[in-house]
């Protein structure tokens, strides 16, 4: 974070805020009355210094008892000075808030979810319905007074998918006399090629793509409402099944927001196998989405190389974290154990055969000219729509836009290493391609090179040694009853974070993943918001896909690279 | 005439051999093993994924370990052309209509795995969004704990089905007959 921010903040809104300040874990916050969102929005936008050309994420926080209410909060970033910032707005309950959508198009989703998830609505919001939970739910689920554990039970008989023309199309003007020009398509939630459980709606004319509409929200498990009733540490455990294909970038980013309030300093060591356990996270999480994105589109063996591949990074994730998938390795104050002895030989045989791999992959596909012709020129977005959308990761560098959080704003000592950054400029299907597959190979160099560098660590040295914040060695526990006390403060209790808040966030395979995270000062979260990549990058789906034809969807899904887990939460 | 059993009368065996000392040897059996034996032999999979474990799902039928070994290869995207339905991964509330239609759709005979400990329970996630066990909703036949469950798992769970299978003792065959 560069300093000064809260000075240039106040420079641009001038009279609009109400304060600006540096909080605790050095963040830039700026609180703004309801009135003056739009404004202060716009005068971020475009003021010079600041230049918010990035909408992160909207959410809410209840402040019960508090009058007003909630917190409207928005985080916004600037690709070109590469800083954060946030607003508050408090509102009372049932009160609106200004909707953000013509300024930021990815304000829809965000705030539609808010709608849903609080119950605070937006004024002028084109498409104001619930996005996770069903129509018909009861209750807004993040208030404070719903009870986490409540199981709607209504009647299965209800045919959820009988509306589909009504509730696909929500704009779309039926009726009038003249026989109808265009046809819904429903596609999901049963579907192979859309990656899970979604549904879409799909407006044809003939095969042509009129208008298209999301409905997510089939797997969404309250993992945000789950948070505020479990302790900071068992929280790990919920968000490795989030983006269940990247299970260790999602601890990676919760606990580095942890970090932040806890103002932690994580031994090197266990620095380097953060970073070198988040590359080959990315890799295997790149390889599910080649091997996925290229059976969708017709070329099926590719899928039984990739999976193969991705077995030897799984005996990797078995041997240092025990577990194939969801191993919460990556721990508060760094990670559960130490690499074992075995693990670098491990590393080096893989790594010997991984870009042979590599090149087998382009070589089945890259200049494949039925590949070629499925992917280029497709769902094709321009730089400026693609921000406006908040779209991050390899979805942002196909259009050419730089952004890299890992070099642009470094975490964990990212900046020891070195890699390159692809960029591509045509934004379609096959530039993400190239970029994903680049970054694969980028990967591999940043994990040989943290493979150095925890060899010139001390051995053991993995975890902060406060034992207020980590478990006790098992040996210490017969040793002495002090350290007895803290195994059972720790087991029990759990770790108490400072009040405040903060902001962690990684640069994640499929883009920028943040979690907001807000301590009352106890040993559970007042409020997690998770900023999930694929969410965002969803959002802008309907806009990919206009005018485009309807075998293309399937392509244009594939190249998102979604994981509902991680959109619906 | 003198019969010698050669195999034992095992409830999941197909055929009982029976040596005839006249001519030759003589095979036994009933229409109902038959038709088990083949059901038991091809089971083919709906290609429904909801969470983590179509994950681990995925990598059954991919390249280590192979469950074409064992005749259930064939995903099929359409639930009418399958008989078996695997939970994979948590069941939402919002979804939970969709795969009782989906089972709905399924002709019989037909099986349900539930995979992994949110289909089986709710597992971690036991919040508001999630139905606290899929057999709320469905005859489960196979449980399968694990979080996710290895592959290894939920094929040792695809053979113990086919042991159900065989010996006609699965949850859908008294649906079938109005018991329960």
């Amino acid at each position: 974070m560069s300093t000064g921010v809260e000075e240039r903040l106040q420079a641009a809104l001038g009279g609009l805020a109400e304060s600006a300040y540096q909080d605790a874990a050095g963040e830039s916050v700026a609180v703004v009355p309801p009135e003056n969102l739009r404004e202060a929005v716009k005068a971020l936008k475009d003021s010079p210094e600041i230049g918010c050309d990035y909408l992160s994420f909207v959410s809410a926080q209840d402040m019960t008892p508090r009058v007003p209410r909630f917190d409207g909060i928005y985080q916004f970033y600037s690709t070109r000075h590469h800083h954060w910032f946030r607003l508050r707005v408090p509102v009372d309950d049932g009160k609106a808030l200004p909707s953000l959508h013509d300024i930021h198009k990815g304000a829809d989703w965000h705030e539609r979810e808010t709608y849903d998830l609080f119950g605070i609505p937006y004024d002028r919001h084109p498409d104001l319905r619930r996005i996770l939970l069903t129509d018909n739910w009861h209750g807004h689920p993040l208030r404070k007074e719903y009870d986490y554990k409540l199981e709607p039970a209504w009647a299965l008989g209800t045919n959820v998918l009988q509306n589909v023309a009504e509730e696909g199309m929500a704009g779309h003007e039926a009726g009038g006399d003249e026989p109808a020009k265009t046809i819904v398509l429903n596609l999901g939630p049963q579907h192979p090629a859309t990656h899970g459980v979604m549904r879409l709606a799909v407006e044809l004319d003939g095969e042509n793509i009129v208008g298209c509409v999301p409905h997510i929200g089939y797997l969404h498990t309250g993992i945000e409402k789950l948070s505020e009733h479990r302790n900071w540490t068992q929280n790990i455990t919920h968000y490795a099944r989030m983006d269940y294909l990247s299970p260790m970038n999602n601890e990676l980013a919760y606990c580095l927001a942890v970090e932040k309030l806890l103002g932690l300093e994580v031994p090197k060591r266990a620095q380097y196998i953060r970073v070198m356990m988040s590359e080959l996270t990315r890799i295997i999480s790149h390889l599910v989405w080649l091997g996925t994105h290229a059976m969708d589109v017709g070329a099926l063996s590719v899928f039984l190389y990739c999976f193969a591949e991705r077995e030897k990074i799984l005996e990797m994730y078995e041997a240092i974290g025990g577990q194939r998938m969801m191993t919460s390795y990556i721990r508060i104050g760094g990670v559960r154990d130490d690499m074992p002895e075995s693990f670098p030989a491990m590393v080096e045989a893989w790594e010997k055969d991984f870009d042979a791999q590599l090149s087998m992959y382009h070589g089945l596909l890259t200049k494949n000219p039925i590949w070629r012709q499925r992917t280029m020129g497709i769902a094709a977005m321009g730089s400026e729509t693609s921000l406006s959308y908040g779209l991050s990761g390899p979805l942002a560098r196909a259009v050419g836009i730089d952004w890299d959080l890992r070099r642009d704003n470094p975490y964990s000592s990212f900046e020891e290493f070195e890699f390159d950054i692809p960029v591509e400029q045509a934004g379609d299907v096959y530039a993400r391609y190239l970029v994903r597959m680049e970054e694969m190979h980028q990967s591999r160099r940043i994990v040989l090179q943290a493979l150095e560098k925890i060899a010139g660590t001390e051995p053991g040295t993995y975890i902060v040694e406060d034992y207020k914040l980590a478990p006790v060695p098992r040996d210490g526990i017969n040793e002495s009853i002090e350290e007895l006390i803290h195994h059972f403060k720790y087991w029990t209790d759990g770790i108490w974070v400072p009040r405040g808040e903060a902001y962690g966030f990684i640069e994640a395979s499929k883009g920028e993943l943040g979690y907001f995270v807000v301590s009352d000062g106890t040993a559970h979260p007042q409020r997690v918001k998770i900023r999930g990549p694929s969410f965002s990058n969803l959002s802008a789906f309907p806009e990919m896909i206009k005018g485009h034809l309807i075998a293309d969807v399937i392509a244009a899904i594939g190249s998102i690279d979604i994981v509902l887990g991680e959109v619906d939460r | 005439m003198v019969r010698e059993r050669i195999t034992k009368p095992d409830s999941s065996s197909v055929v009982e051999v029976l040596s005839n000392p006249d001519d030759g040897s003589i095979l036994l059996t009933s229409i109902n093993k038959v038709i088990g034996w083949f059901q038991a032999n091809s089971i083919w999979p709906m290609t429904f994924g909801l969470a983590c474990c179509a994950i681990e799902m995925m990598s059954l039928t991919a390249s280590r370990f192979d469950l074409s070994r064992f005749g259930s290869e064939v995903f099929r995207a359409s639930p009418r052309q399958a008989d078996l339905m695997i939970i994979s991964g948590r069941l939402s509330w919002k979804m939970a209509p969709i795969a009782r239609e989906l089972y709905e759709q399924m002709p019989f005979p037909k099986w349900v795995i539930s995979m992994g400990a949110c289909a089986s329970c709710g597992g971690v996630f036991t919040t508001y969004a999630i139905v606290h066990g899929a057999d709320h909703i469905l005859p489960v036949d196979i449980y399968v704990p694990g979080c996710p469950p290895r592959p290894e798992a939920l094929l040792d769970a695809i053979i113990k089905l086919q042991k159900k299978i065989k010996t006609g003792t699965y949850v859908a065959q008294g649906l079938k007959e109005g018991r329960r």
